[in-house]
């Protein structure tokens, strides 16, 4: 009788070392499987920075054209002002484009010759853990006088 | 003794079994939880690297790319105009990219073509994705199909045939083969050796350009015959034609034609300030009347009514953009024969 009870105490002194290594492994497991999603979320909105900026930089509402012939890199200020302009009169408007950019906020500072801040779009996101800004200079064209200034665009996109 | 023995040999038995059973039960649910967890977590990113190659590709003009993608099986689907593309069950939505593609694309490459699509400003660009394992078997000698000729990327598995081809054409072991007869009606006799293909694999598109406004009618394979024209649909570019090559049936194109002419809507309304702001404050030597503001509204007004139905039940709205595009086309061509800032 007394050798089955320290049979059976050995089976279950191996049950619980093994369910513990299993415990253990699983948990260890949970926590680098956390830290790789939490990387791969990371990664997700590093990519999703690029197509914003990427997206805005060609889109036809904003780009110069000269004979339907665009401009890279280049922006039309009539353009970008009638464009804010829609989007903040109109909430269909806004709700298209925030398909194309999502929570973020697009602005291009003039620097040479100094000159105003132009809004091209601007949701940002309440409560937001972290935001990425990405700069890229730009060229600005004044339709009216036929001049080109130079300018710094900022896209930055939120995230929680 | 001998029996509390006996009692005590199957009672070890009998817990071994159960302890065991439970042991295997659980590792193989944790097992096929994270398998499938695993396979969604691959699907999930290859669908979202998908994403960034597509907004990649589609803000490039004219270019054509092969994929090397995993081998995998992209659907793509457009259930009430909500359009899709999904990999083993995770989806995404086409949201703001106008794409063109089968309802399957196989292996381990994907083609992606850009063309830019004006009216007759820039809208936004086509992005086009298919296989090099789909062929596409061009029929036709107008110039339109000349043209179409021309322009396909020579990546793709195509044929060029001027007349019918009939029994020439064998059967290469493609997934999917899609006809295009252009100016010319569908011809039996090119199916006598892709009988033995599936149906819903071998369809067909006959392009009728001289038609006003100019039409498209989708076929399916039946047997050994064409079926009937499944149905009717327009176009007004040979951007537009590409489309309905690439699409799998006329309700895919439909819809992508109504996000087109969404698209295309907002980008005339700034057109149309911008041109307001010229017409009100018009730059010395330059005349308002250059300015005037017709046709641009006219191509709004239409193309709101293309993005609630394509194609649309008067088939005037769909006339009246392709004479507003060509009017202000000439105008724009005005502003610049005065030396004045473009329209576009």
């Amino acid at each position: 009788m007394r050798r089955a009870q320290l049979k059976m105490g050995e089976t279950i002194a191996i049950m619980v070392v093994f369910f513990f290594l299993v415990v253990f492994g699983f948990s260890f497991y949970t926590r680098v499987q956390t830290s790789s999603f939490q990387q791969q979320y990371r990664r997700n909105i590093d990519l999703n920075a690029i197509q914003t900026v990427q997206k805005v930089s060609f889109l036809p509402e904003l780009q110069c054209s000269f004979r339907n012939v665009q401009v890279d890199n280049c922006l039309d200020i009539l353009k970008v002002e009638r464009f804010y302009r829609e989007l903040i009169n109109h909430n269909d408007m806004l709700n298209y484009y925030y398909d194309l950019f999502g929570f973020s906020n697009i602005t291009i500072k003039q620097i040479y010759p100094e000159g105003p801040t132009y809004y091209v779009y601007t949701k940002p996101l309440e409560n937001a853990s972290f935001s990425i800004s990405t700069y890229v200079p730009v060229s600005l064209y004044n339709a009216t006088s036929r001049e080109y200034y130079i300018g710094i665009m900022e896209v930055r996109v939120y995230a929680k | 003794m001998r029996k509390r023995g006996a009692i005590e040999l199957q009672f070890n038995w009998v817990f071994t079994l159960i302890v065991g059973a439970a042991i295997f039960v659980f590792f193989f649910g944790i097992i096929n939880r994270y398998t499938n967890i695993a396979a969604s977590t691959t699907s999930a990113n290859i669908i979202n690297d998908l994403e960034t190659i597509t907004t990649g590709a589609s803000v490039s003009r004219g270019t054509v790319q092969t994929i090397r993608l995993p081998n995998v099986d992209i659907t793509f689907d457009c259930a009430d105009c909500f359009c899709h593309y999904s990999i083993r069950g995770v989806s995404k939505q086409f949201r703001d990219k106008i794409i063109f593609a089968p309802s399957l694309i196989k292996g381990r490459n994907l083609i992606a073509w850009t063309l830019d699509w004006s009216s007759p400003f820039r809208v936004t660009n086509l992005l086009y994705l298919t296989s090099p394992y789909i062929r596409y078997i061009i029929v036709g000698n107008s110039n339109l199909a000349l043209e179409i000729n021309s322009t396909l990327p020579s990546e793709l598995d195509r044929d060029y045939n001027a007349t019918f081809p009939g029994s020439s054409i064998q059967d290469e072991n493609n997934y999917k083969v899609r006809f295009v007869y252009v100016d010319v009606l569908p011809q039996n006799n090119d199916l006598a050796n892709l009988v033995s293909m599936k149906d819903d694999d071998v369809t067909a598109i006959s392009i009728d350009s001289s038609a006003n406004p100019p039409k498209i009618d989708f076929y399916k394979k039946q047997g050994s015959v064409w079926s009937s024209s499944i149905s009717t649909t327009y176009f007004t570019n040979t951007e537009d034609v590409i489309a309905a090559i690439f699409s799998e049936d006329a309700d895919t194109y439909n819809c992508n034609m109504q996000s087109l002419y969404g698209r295309m809507a907002k980008v005339t309304r700034i057109y149309i300030n911008r041109t307001y702001f010229f017409y009100t404050n018009p730059p010395s030597g330059c005349a308002s009347t250059l300015y005037d503001m017709t046709a641009l509204t006219t191509l709004e007004s239409k193309s709101l009514i293309l993005a609630q139905q394509f194609p649309p039940t008067n088939l005037n709205d769909l006339r009246d953009i392709i004479t507003q595009t060509a009017t202000l086309s000439t105008q724009n061509t005005r502003t610049q024969l005065w030396s004045c800032p473009e329209i576009y």
